[in-house]
């Protein structure tokens, strides 16, 4: 019973596009592991694999070399994906069925009875916020629709473990929203979250846990508050009533100044910078409005990481 | 100024006219075609793959292959027998046992090409060697379909051959005897079939019923044949019975063709039995047709006055073929049907030039037919035909003879009786070019074509002829 | 397993009817057999004969349309579009996916051809009271009168027989159709199901050319081989042909529980080399 929800060891994928092209490495030797009621995030560039790891944990695709399991079962076998919820990137259905329909039909490969599958449709429809268009037929849907509908599908189970490709594609700002407190929602209630994403903010508010892929390799990989160095980056002040000497002064002193009408910005490298700024500008008469703290954001860190990883050679195209 | 509304409009109205021209060309083209193709022979229009390769070529759909080369049998048919080639004023078929043959390769067991081909080909191109071939295919392919015999021993009859038309009747006692899978399944049920198959019940109960019919046609057909030998009078009521039924030319034709000759036979045969009361009644056979004819004679057993043949003949026939069919034929008794004559032979009996003519006809077919396979064989065109017979005697000493040779020539082989009574008549044919030819007289057309008033099918009004009538 | 293959069986069934291109098959269909009653009016007395030849032609090529057209797309529709990914990352065998949409397919061609042949039957039946009696020389014996009502308008068992036996043959080829499909385009695979489909109805003249090229050519061993290999690889469709008890007069053969046993064998190794060919598909 303490088997990780995910776990993924030494996971290798090559594609062979066909006999005239170079076979191209998908997964590089992967290792993953995701605890029960974790939410993890899975960040990467376009072509990183994110997806191809993704079809290897649900059943899409089989991996070259390496195991995964889900739950302590194998990924391969259908027999692990009963508890299993997934959510394609770009979900398709089949166009003249309803929304109601659809829920029904998916049901009914888990071999719910008829009374759980009515129920179960209901709510979800409910959840992801197509009460008023179930018994519209898919063909009619907007994107941010499927979308939705690709969630509602996901949870038909009632799953343990919820694999997301992608959830925020494709929605508004309000439906990111919802699909947010779906997720913190589904976290409370014990599930376990893993979701792939290019939005990291979106990472960084949910997640307690994230990994950096790279080329097929995994480059980075832990929680969050340990990734993020916490390094103080700069530190904005914002001053008013600046004269033109103490502003020429104060920018001399700082690595970059700008002003903006009455305000003159500054960013100083450091705390202790900063101080020297603020006791000079208060020093020549100048007023403090802000004073903030520029943190490493997980943007900064993947932009980092992927640097590295980068100059490091570690792009290989053979297996 | 037009803005791109207005010019797409236009653009759409050159398509639609351009649209129309095409079609209106295409059209045109297809129907210049289509003249051409009316214009030219039907054999050369006619493509049929041979036998093999077709079955192949429809991909075991052989069912509607053989319905659509049937169809194509009966219009072939009718074109020819509507539009005789103008130089020789002949009517040739020569496809129409090819599309038999294809027909029933593909549909071995389907009984009505066998039968209606054979009639189709006896009566239209007179070729009886092929329509018994035909059947006696038939027969081998389907042991179990009694009509198929019947059909053969129905021609027998027609040409009055007696004693080969009852061997047909006995072969067709023999394959009813041998039920087919269908018979044996019914025959072999004799509880009832489960519900599921409430059909199969049903069937069976049918069959049964009907069953009963069947054997009493052919004893009695078989007794009657024994008896009193064939009887015309039917024959030609049949005939009639069909005419008056049917408008479809083909089969007017066939029946119109059967119709002449078996009234041909039924003169003969009155007229040869007054030739024998003459004989009895003065002790010398008649000097020719003319003095029998003029002679009164009085019925034996009737006490009746005395009257000429003439009379006798249309009062004897007319209860026997009907009222109408009397009055359509009387007038022209006793001419030839045929166009041709009656005539007295010199042993006393009478004969029909015509029906001599139509016998020469067959028989010189089927005896070409046999010389051309000598041809084939010796590598060079028979004499004689004594030469024709020793090649056969060979043939049949070693074991090759085929059956239908050996039913035409016998054993040891030798020819037929020439149709004109006459023991030298074989003799004064010569042999050109390996061939026999036919003394000059009319063609089997031309007979048919002779004046004579047959009955009217439903659709026409009563004066309607078939044939060129008067 | 049973409910999934079941759902997926009937969503196939549901998406296919929704092809246009059925319902244009259905009517050609219809329309050959209406137009098989002119047909039958020339053909000079046997027009039943023509009327249920054209029908069970019909019927079978419907079927094996059905096969060709719609099967060979479906399941390239469903991979191209990517309805896949939710239904095999759900607990579902790629064999039970196979299955389903086999399942689906043969429904749909079964309920066509149920269609075309009620049609048919009742079109028969119609003209079967009108038909007249075959024209004949003589004034039609027992036996004639027997022969037009045993095969004019009565719909026998063998009849029935043929139609199903029809279904089965289509079952088979769908099975061939979905093996195809589940490896390569639509039009290839299209391509090679008509090609099995007619070397399928032709597999019974092979043993005719084996014992011809054995006459002909005694050092043929490489295509004595050759052939019989194509025979045992070709469905041997010849088998469901049941027209002849169905419109002559012959009985139907004694071994048709043998002929279903065959097809559902030749299906099942269709099916079973789909599922493995599947199998190692990646999406």
């Amino acid at each position: 019973m303490n088997a990780p929800a995910i776990k993924a060891v030494g996971l290798r994928v090559v594609y062979r596009p066909g006999i005239l092209q170079r076979s191209r490495v998908g997964l590089v030797g992967l290792d993953l592991e995701v605890a029960e009621n974790e939410v993890f995030g899975y960040v990467g560039a376009n072509g990183a694999g994110k997806t191809t790891t993704i079809k290897s944990l649900v059943g899409l695709l089989q991996p070259d070399g390496g195991e995964a399991w889900i739950l302590g079962r194998p990924a391969a076998e259908a027999s692990a994906r009963a508890e299993l919820g997934y959510a394609p990137e770009n979900p398709c259905f089949y166009e003249y069925l309803t929304a109601r329909e659809t829920l029904d039909f998916y049901a009914r490969l888990f071999g719910l009875d008829r009374l759980t599958r009515r129920k179960r449709a209901g709510e979800l429809l409910e959840r992801v916020g197509l009460a008023g268009a179930a018994d519209r037929r898919v063909r009619q849907f907007s994107k941010g629709m499927v979308q939705r509908l690709g969630l509602a599908q996901a949870l038909v189970n009632d799953p343990r473990v919820l694999i997301l490709d992608e959830p925020m594609t494709g929605l508004d700002p309000v439906g990111r929203h919802d699909v947010r407190g779906l997720i913190l929602d589904l976290k409370a209630r014990g599930r376990t979250i893993f979701f792939s994403s290019h939005i990291l903010s979106d990472v960084e508010a949910l997640c307690d846990r994230a990994a950096i892929l790279h080329e097929g390799r995994m480059v980075s990989c832990g929680r969050l508050a340990e990734l993020l160095s916490g390094r103080v980056l700069a530190v904005e002040l914002v001053l008013a009533g600046v004269g033109a000497e103490l502003e020429k002064e104060l920018a001399a002193r700082a690595r970059r100044s700008r002003r903006e009408g009455a305000e003159l910005y500054l960013w100083a490298a450091d705390e202790a910078a900063a101080d020297e700024l603020v006791r000079r500008a208060v020093s020549g008469g100048a007023a403090v409005r802000t004073l903030s703290r520029t943190r490493e954001s997980l943007e900064d860190h993947f932009l980092r990481v992927q640097g590295q990883a980068g100059a490091g050679g570690s792009g290989g195209e053979r297996p | 100024m037009a803005d791109w509304r207005t010019r797409q409009r236009l653009s759409t109205l050159g398509l639609l006219a351009a649209l129309a021209a095409a079609v209106y060309s295409v059209t045109a083209l297809n129907e210049r075609f289509d003249a051409r193709r009316q214009k030219a022979p039907p054999e050369t229009v006619l493509y049929l793959p041979k036998g093999r390769s077709f079955q192949f070529m429809c991909l075991g759909y052989n069912g509607i292959a053989a319905d659509l080369v049937w169809i194509r049998s009966v219009m072939y048919a009718g074109r020819q027998l509507r539009s005789p080639e103008p130089q020789s004023r002949e009517r040739k078929y020569q496809w129409l046992e090819k599309l038999y043959q294809v027909t029933t390769d593909l549909d071995p067991h389907w009984s009505r090409p066998y039968r209606a081909g054979a009639i189709l080909l006896a009566a239209l191109p007179q070729d009886d060697l092929r329509a018994v071939n035909l059947l006696r295919r038939g027969m081998g392919r389907n042991p179990w379909d009694w009509e198929i015999p019947f059909q053969a021993a129905q021609l027998d009859l027609l040409r009055g051959r007696n004693r080969e038309a009852l061997g047909y009747l006995k072969l067709m006692s023999a394959a009813w005897e041998r039920p087919c899978a269908r018979l044996a399944a019914a025959s072999a049920q004799p509880r009832p079939a489960p519900a599921a198959s409430g059909l199969a019940d049903a069937e069976a109960r049918h069959w049964l019923e009907l069953m009963q019919a069947y054997p009493k046609i052919v004893t009695s057909t078989i007794s009657r044949l024994e008896q009193e030998g064939q009887d015309y009078a039917s024959a030609v009521a049949d005939a009639a019975a069909g005419l008056s039924r049917t408008d479809d030319q083909v089969i007017r034709e066939v029946l119109g063709r059967t119709y002449r000759e078996a009234l041909a036979r039924l003169v003969v045969e009155d007229l040869s039995r007054w030739a024998g009361l003459f004989r009895a009644s003065k002790r010398r056979a008649p000097a020719d047709l003319r003095e029998l004819l003029a002679t009164k004679f009085a019925k034996r057993d009737e006490g009746r006055p005395a009257t000429a043949v003439p009379e006798l003949l249309r009062l004897e026939l007319a209860p026997r073929l009907g009222p109408e069919l009397a009055a359509s034929t009387a007038a022209h008794l006793p001419a030839d049907p045929l166009g041709m004559e009656f005539y007295l032979r010199p042993d006393g009996t009478v004969s029909s030039r015509g029906l001599e003519r139509l016998e020469l006809i067959r028989l010189l077919a089927t005896l070409n037919h046999y010389l051309g396979t000598y041809q084939q064989a010796r590598g060079g065109p028979a004499r004689s035909l004594d030469d024709l017979l020793g090649y056969l005697r060979w043939l049949a000493d070693n074991n090759q003879l085929g059956a239908g040779a050996r039913a035409f020539f016998k054993y040891p082989p030798r020819l037929p009786p020439h149709p004109s009574g006459s023991p030298e008549g074989w003799k004064a044919m010569p042999i050109k070019n390996g061939r026999l030819e036919l003394p000059p007289g009319p063609s089997a057309e031309q007979m048919f074509a002779a004046p004579l008033k047959l009955p009217p099918g439903p659709g026409e009004p009563a004066q309607k002829k078939a044939g060129g009538g008067r | 397993m049973i409910a999934r293959v079941w759902a997926l069986a009937l969503n196939t069934f549901r998406e296919a009817v929704r092809d246009r291109v059925l319902y244009l098959l259905l009517v050609v269909g219809l329309a050959a057999v209406g137009f098989s009653r002119f047909l039958g009016e020339i053909s000079v007395g046997d027009e039943l004969h023509v009327i249920v030849n054209t029908g069970l032609t019909a019927v079978s090529l419907l079927g094996v349309m059905i096969s060709v057209f719609v099967g060979t797309g479906l399941i390239y529709k469903e991979l191209d579009k990517r309805t896949v990914y939710t239904i095999l990352s759900k607990p579902v065998r790629r064999g039970e996916f196979i299955l389903g949409k086999y399942l689906g397919l043969v429904l749909t061609a079964l309920v066509c051809m149920a269609l075309l042949s009620a049609g048919f039957l009742v079109y028969y039946r119609v003209l079967a009271g009108e038909a007249p009696m075959p024209r004949t020389a003589t004034p039609p014996s027992g036996g004639a009168v027997f022969w037009h009502q045993l095969h004019g308008g009565r719909i026998t068992g063998a009849l029935l027989a043929a139609l199903c036996f029809s279904m089965v043959e289509v079952a088979v080829i769908i099975a061939v159709a979905v093996m195809f499909s589940s490896a390569s385009t639509p039009i290839l695979s299209a391509v090679l199901t008509s090609v099995v489909f007619a070397a399928g109805r032709l597999s019974h003249w092979i043993p005719d050319f084996m014992d011809y090229l054995g006459r002909i050519r005694t050092g043929g061993l490489a295509s004595q081989f050759f052939l019989q290999v194509l025979y045992y690889l070709t469905p041997n469709l010849s088998m469901f042909d049941l027209r002849d008890p169905a419109v002559n007069a012959v009985g139907l053969p004694p071994d048709l529980s043998l002929r279903i046993l065959y097809a559902a064998g030749y299906a099942a190794v269709m099916l079973l080399a789909a599922t493995l060919i599947f199998r190692r598909r990646r999406f």
